[in-house]
């Protein structure tokens, strides 16, 4: 019996080793022949450095008001214009984008936090199925944007809320497809002959189920990431959200609304911004499934 | 199908219960003080005691609870805490712009989504294809208060073809009412189109691929007949789902999209409560559009087993 075992577990991690190999390799093939995915990647990455590095690299404060500039149309001092107080627009950006990010990053760790612990747990264990998505079905009852309203406006606009909020929206969303995934594997062989070699529950969850389901989960989180920057920056223009004088390309879209007819770059660039950078998450979630999801062709 | 349709609606006691006790939560962790958030720091104790009565905050917890659901079982949603109004009164009032808008824009993206979500699946790897599908994924990241945004900016202010916000009810002044009607439309149906018009496209690509269309081909129908008798009727059962769903969130979206271009329906009612702190309001209006939501995707259900009766219900 040991040696059946041992051989089991032997034969299991070399597969294991070699479809993380494959996958490895997938990735690396798939973005050699997907110049988009290229494109997107290389744009999250100068946008994550360029929020980490906010204040070495933003030409002005973001906050610094020059009086003698109002409304400046791009040049060569303010790149990208200045708004209604002569603040830098491109600083106000590279600032705003640290928001962005972090909420959009932090919303979505919790969502995954929270949503698949309790996915695993209805999946796998069918007497906490029924009472688990009941729950997330209330949440998925509400259209998201308005579950979000109604929770800023319970707990007030701060930054730190807008991060409860949209990872409250996004935890029923992950439980769900979890508990789904679970169900597709949780009868198949290996899970039964893990279950037969003697291991326990949370052993065949985090050693058999887990890595198994893993794919469909990144594309969800990876599709999310930019969704959840899309709540932020609708939640921020309704103004709901990051409140001024902090900059937010919701929030700077907001305010430009009134402007815009004497100096349209101020509703422009904070628009390019926010869709650059959803686009580009959503190219990546695509790609990711593409390249990890082996049922699409 | 009655027994069904029966079933699914006292299936749906549940789900509204524990939608309008989410509801309930949710407005009552408001931090502080409600009565003196509401009235501001300058507010007599007489004052606040007296909003706390009419709110009912004086009860206990549990009375706020059962009071909130007795009142809902009644159709009674409370009161405005700013105009006195019955907040059911002021729904219904505003549901008829946000019905006017929600389905124009949905006309919008299903006149165009399908039709070139089949141009994409029967055009598989040609420029329409990548073309759409490039479209598709931009609709998908593009913020509608951003579209909605440019679309004032140049459609609008420059080009002065259309009004930039306003709202006029249809019956009163038809042309002058599309008018006002057009842009908020194409904002809001903007991303549902997105996503309708991909889900045809990847559906009406498996379809395609199936026996059933190889021996329509090969017993020698035209390709019209091929494509609109027999793959797209077939194609249509998972664009459907999707078509339910999204036409919930497009009461969601509309939220954005009314403020956006001053339009008075729920959404600009929801975000008014929210400013004036009037929680009833809130609570009322987000609550009507979460049973719409589900009532939706009930009417969903039951289309299936007419466009698939393979589906049975029991």
């Amino acid at each position: 019996m040991a040696t059946v075992g041992q051989s089991a577990v032997l034969a299991e991690s070399t597969w294991a080793g070699r479809r993380r190999e494959g996958v490895r390799w997938r990735l690396w093939f798939g973005l050699r022949r997907n110049g988009l995915a290229w494109v997107a990647i290389t744009f999250l990455v100068v946008a994550a450095g360029a929020a980490i590095l906010a204040s070495t690299i933003a030409p002005h404060e973001p906050t610094a008001m020059h009086r003698q500039a109002k409304f400046a149309s791009p040049d060569t001092t303010y790149p990208f214009g200045t708004d209604e107080f002569g603040r830098d627009t491109l600083s106000r950006l590279i600032h705003g984008g640290r928001i962005s990010l972090s909420v959009g990053f932090s919303s979505v760790c919790a969502a995954l936090l929270f949503g698949i612990p309790l996915g695993l747990a209805g999946g796998f264990f069918h007497r906490l199925d029924n009472p688990i998505m009941r729950v997330m079905d209330v949440f998925l009852t509400f259209p998201d944007i308005l579950l979000a309203i109604a929770i800023m406006a319970a707990l007030g606009p701060t930054v730190r809320n807008v991060m409860i909020a949209i990872a409250i929206i996004n935890v029923p969303i992950f439980a769900r497809i979890t508990r789904s995934l679970v169900l597709g594997v949780k009868e198949l062989a290996y899970v039964e002959a893990a279950r037969t070699l003697g291991r326990n529950d949370v052993g065949i969850i985090a050693r058999h189920i887990l890595p198994n389901i893993l794919s469909p989960l990144i594309v969800q989180a990876t599709l999310s990431l930019g969704f959840a920057i899309l709540t932020e920056a609708a939640l921020s223009f309704l103004g709901l959200g990051t409140q001024p004088p902090t900059p937010s390309w919701g929030l700077m879209l907001n305010t430009a609304r009134n402007y815009m007819e004497y100096s349209p770059w101020v509703a422009i660039f904070p628009g390019v911004a926010i869709f650059l950078t959803v686009f580009s998450f959503n190219i990546l979630g695509d790609f990711f499934r593409d390249v990890l999801d082996p049922r699409v062709k | 199908m009655l027994a069904y349709i029966l079933r699914r609606l006292v299936l749906m006691i549940p789900v509204l219960f524990g939608v309008s006790t989410a509801l309930f939560v949710l407005m009552r962790v408001v931090p502080g003080d409600v009565a003196r958030t509401i009235l501001g720091q300058n507010a007599t104790p007489e004052a606040i005691s007296a909003l706390r009565h009419q709110m009912g905050l004086d009860k206990s917890i549990g009375a706020q609870y059962t009071d909130w659901l007795w009142g809902l079982v009644r159709g009674d949603l409370g009161q405005s805490l700013r105009s006195g109004y019955p907040v059911s009164t002021l729904i219904g009032q505003r549901f008829p712009a946000t019905l006017e808008l929600t389905v124009a824009a949905m006309v919008i993206s299903l006149m165009t989504a399908i039709p070139l979500g089949i141009l994409a699946a029967v055009k598989r790897g040609s420029w329409i294809d990548h073309l759409t599908a490039v479209i598709g994924l931009a609709g998908l990241s593009i913020p509608s208060f951003w579209l909605g945004t440019l679309l004032i900016l140049f459609v609008a202010l420059k080009l002065r073809w259309l009004p930039p916000f306003g709202y006029t009810p249809f019956f009163d002044d038809p042309l002058q009412s599309l008018r006002h009607l057009a842009l908020p439309a194409l904002t809001l149906g903007f991303s549902m189109t997105a996503v309708v018009m991909r889900m045809t496209r990847s559906s009406m690509v498996e379809v395609l691929g199936e026996e059933f269309v190889k021996t329509a081909r090969a017993k020698g129908l035209i390709e019209r007949r091929v494509l609109y008798g027999h793959a797209l009727k077939n194609a249509l059962i998972p664009v459907l789902t999707i078509i339910g769903l999204q036409t919930g969130f497009l009461f969601g979206g509309a939220v954005i999209i009314e403020n956006l271009f001053a339009w008075p329906g729920i959404g600009r009612l929801t975000l008014d409560g929210v400013f004036q702190r009037d929680y009833p309001v809130v609570q009322g209006s987000v609550l009507f559009v979460a049973v719409l939501f589900v009532l939706i995707n009930l009417v969903v259900d039951v289309l299936y087993s007419y466009l698939d009766p393979r589906i049975h219900y029991r």
